[in-house]
């Protein structure tokens, strides 16, 4: 009876907190909010709103990609490579891209050829990733573009070429997910993988699919990491694959991925953790009391959304 | 019962939220009688590190209150640039007018600029190219701290009183790899400690390869005609963690030797001690490029830290002075004559013994501290307009003996 409520009233309570975070981001700008604070807003969000967009197809499927945000450095870091190597800026968002779907397929081959669980291959592929970063850098601390006040790099350090982009993958991703079999089959193997393979559904290809879009995902989150620091270091990404998928349970996703995923998810999780996070700072909380309240918020989150999953899911005792 | 529970955490967080602006408020409120409220963001090196907790605490119990700032503080970015232009970011929307930076990010600095928000960078200074890529921008103030001469002196000196001393078995901790030592300010102190003991007769041989990943990254000491043994293991990033792949390689380079002396080119006496202490090894004296903390006066009380060379709370004053010239309008007066952002340099104290640590740092009690009001504010032009550019500078470089000099 719990569950059934609460399936009923899931769709809405992400975005109803999400109202509720603008309400109060609204309060704490005294109820003036200038174009500082969308623009700030839009260049916060952008990076984490488009890899969490591009994770929730993962996510559907029942698994999460820890190691999403250094594929991004590592991205990001081949990208100014390929950018100081004079392939211009275009070269560079095509070797961000390649870099990305690179990675989605390294992963998605481990899991469906090696039938390895995702995020603990993926954790492994963290510290590979992370190797890797370190080498291209080769011991320097970091990596920046060069000829960075005049060249063509500065010219995109712009938030609405960052909602651009932002904007068009978020459409083209409600279409794939909602609008086509992509989607369909995700959320039927979310559900489960044995009910996919009896009605058809190839779950080697459709999990090389997921990756393959979760990677174009890393490449544009990296490209747009490009023209906000115009730079890499050893431990950039390091920390976005946490709060991709601490943005991704925000947003509304079933722990479980499956048949209530939704693709909106990544934006307003993202939208809702930078709020969150601009909202205390404004009201001065310091910082570290900052990390106490998103924990705990996150904590509240992800104990409402695992409410109904609880009651539906066999207890270990009723499974043996 | 979901909804309800829901409508509960958010009206929870509202609270939160409300009883965290009452409390901002009655702050300002607080204040409003009095002289103009300076609003100084803080960009730190690190949330746990014991320097940073002092300079913290240097900032909000003295600074703060004393010259009339309200200073708003965000989580360490890191090496990120990203995180760093986000905090920057974050600081505009808290209201600074200008920020204390303790990394080096000239893409954060490129972002204060273009929010027209002051930056010095403090703490020690800036690596040239970080430098040279932002010093001609107008809201860039400059950099202020240890030199990198500072820097090397430093590691030279502490390799100098080992050898003094009379100890054989030397462990350096922390060498060229700027993988884990991420600037110039590590790199000069190592130098400082490979030139000593090359004056000693020990012998050097760089690393071929300066990658954690694909070469040793670490260089090799030999005896040569000096009589001394020195061993080198290279460090963990900030020398903050310490790692199972890092206890493996520094089990390695340490065991079977009678280690006497550890030149450390950070914090970390402690953590040191802790590992040759797991391998049966005691007694070692240490040697820390760091500086005046709590956890340093710890070590020199345990006996293992025997010599010391570092910042101290109140050293990031200039830089507190610098950002309050700036918003005042007198940028001038920290900026160099053609406009660029100046680099000042601060010396280090030294401490050699317990007794030598406790009488510098009570000049920096946080009650009246080294730099405390009567003397910040002989350097701001509102209030003294006889400050030129060579005089700020001069404050700048206060050390140990002029403060206490100088001290009220």
């Amino acid at each position: 009876m719990k569950s059934k409520i609460f399936e009923k009233i899931r769709p809405v309570l992400s975005f109803a907190g999400l109202i509720l975070l603008i309400i109060v981001y609204l309060f704490a700008v005294n109820f003036k909010p200038s174009l500082f604070h969308l623009q700030t807003i839009i260049d916060q969000v952008a990076v984490m709103a488009v890899l969490s967009t591009g994770a929730v197809f993962i996510f559907s499927l029942g698994s999460f990609d820890i190691s999403l945000g250094v594929s991004a450095g590592v991205s990001v870091c081949l990208g100014i490579m390929a950018y100081n190597a004079g392939f211009g800026l275009w070269g560079m968002f095509v070797v961000c891209i390649a870099i990305g779907l690179a990675a989605g397929l390294v992963n998605s081959l481990l899991s469906t050829v090696f039938k390895m669980p995702v995020f603990i291959m993926t954790m492994a592929m963290m510290t590979v990733l992370t190797a890797i970063l370190q080498i291209l850098l080769d011991g320097k601390t970091d990596l920046k573009i060069i000829n960075d006040i005049s060249g063509p790099a500065r010219s995109v350090d712009n938030t609405w070429i960052r909602l651009a982009f932002m904007a068009v993958f978020f459409v083209v991703c409600i279409v794939l997910f909602n609008y086509t079999r992509i989607g369909r089959r995700n959320k039927i193997l979310g559900g489960s993988a044995k009910v996919a393979a009896q009605t058809g559904i190839s779950v080697a290809k459709q999990t090389i699919v997921t990756f393959l879009i979760s990677g174009a995902a890393v490449g544009i989150s990296a490209f747009l990491m490009i023209t906000r620091s115009r730079s890499v270091s050893t431990t950039t990404g390091t920390s976005l694959g946490m709060d991709v998928m601490m943005a991704i349970v925000f947003g509304g996703m079933p722990l479980s991925g499956g048949a209530y995923s939704k693709i909106s998810s990544g934006v307003i999780g993202s939208l809702s953790m930078v709020l969150l996070s601009q909202i205390l700072t404004i009201l001065g909380v310091s910082a570290g009391l900052s990390q106490v309240y998103k924990s705990v918020l996150f904590l509240v989150v992800v104990f409402v959304a695992s409410f109904a999953y609880r009651e539906k899911t066999l207890s270990r005792a009723e499974m043996f | 019962m979901a909804i309800k529970l829901k409508r509960l955490v958010a009206a929870l967080l509202m609270a939160a939220l409300c009883l965290s602006a009452a409390g901002c408020g009655g702050s300002a409120a607080a204040s409003a009688d009095s002289n103009r409220k300076y609003v100084i963001g803080v960009i730190p090196f690190s949330d746990t590190a014991a320097e940073q907790i002092e300079w913290n605490n240097y900032l909000q119990k003295y600074a703060g209150p004393q010259m009339n700032i309200d200073f708003k503080f965000v989580t360490a970015p890191g090496t990120d640039a990203e995180s760093a232009v986000t905090a920057v970011e974050e600081l505009k929307l808290a209201g600074a007018e200008g920020i204390l930076g303790i990394v080096d990010a000239p893409a954060a600095i490129e972002k204060a600029n273009e929010l027209k928000m002051w930056y010095v960078r403090t703490g020690g200074l800036s690596t040239i190219g970080d430098y040279e890529q932002v010093k001609a921008l107008p809201y860039y103030l400059g950099t202020m701290g240890p030199s990198l001469d500072d820097e090397y002196s430093a590691g030279y000196s502490a390799a100098k009183h080992f050898i003094s001393s009379g100890a054989k078995e030397i462990l350096v901790y922390g060498t060229l790899l700027s993988l884990y030592i991420p600037s110039d300010m590590h790199v000069n102190r190592f130098n400082g400690f490979r030139d000593a003991l090359i004056e000693a007769g020990v012998s050097y041989t760089p690393p071929e390869s300066n990658n954690v990943v694909t070469g040793p990254g670490v260089g090799e000491f030999a005896s040569g005609t000096s009589g001394l043994n020195v061993s080198a293991v290279y460090g963990i990033q900030g020398f903050e963690a310490l790692d199972a792949t890092f206890n493996d390689r520094f089990t390695q380079t340490v065991s079977g030797k009678k280690i006497e002396a550890v030149l450390i080119a950070a914090e970390g006496s402690q953590d040191v001690n802790t590992l040759l202490g797991g391998m049966g090894i005691t007694g070692a004296k240490m040697s820390e490029v760091g500086a005046f903390t709590p956890v340093s006066k710890a070590s020199f009380e345990a006996g293992i830290l025997d010599y010391l060379v570092g910042k101290y709370p109140s050293s990031v004053a200039p830089g507190i002075v610098a950002l309050i010239n700036a918003i005042d309008g007198h940028a001038d007066v920290v900026k160099n004559a053609d406009g660029t952002g100046s680099r000042l340099a601060g010396p280090f104290w030294t401490a050699e013994s317990l007794a030598d640590f406790n009488e510098k740092i009570a000049l920096d009690d946080l009650a009246n501290p080294a730099f405390n009001k009567a003397l910040m504010e002989q350097y701001i032009v509102r209030l003294h307009p006889e400050v030129t550019r060579e005089s700020f500078a001069e404050f700048a470089g206060l050390g140990y003996e002029a403060l206490k000099a100088r001290h009220k």
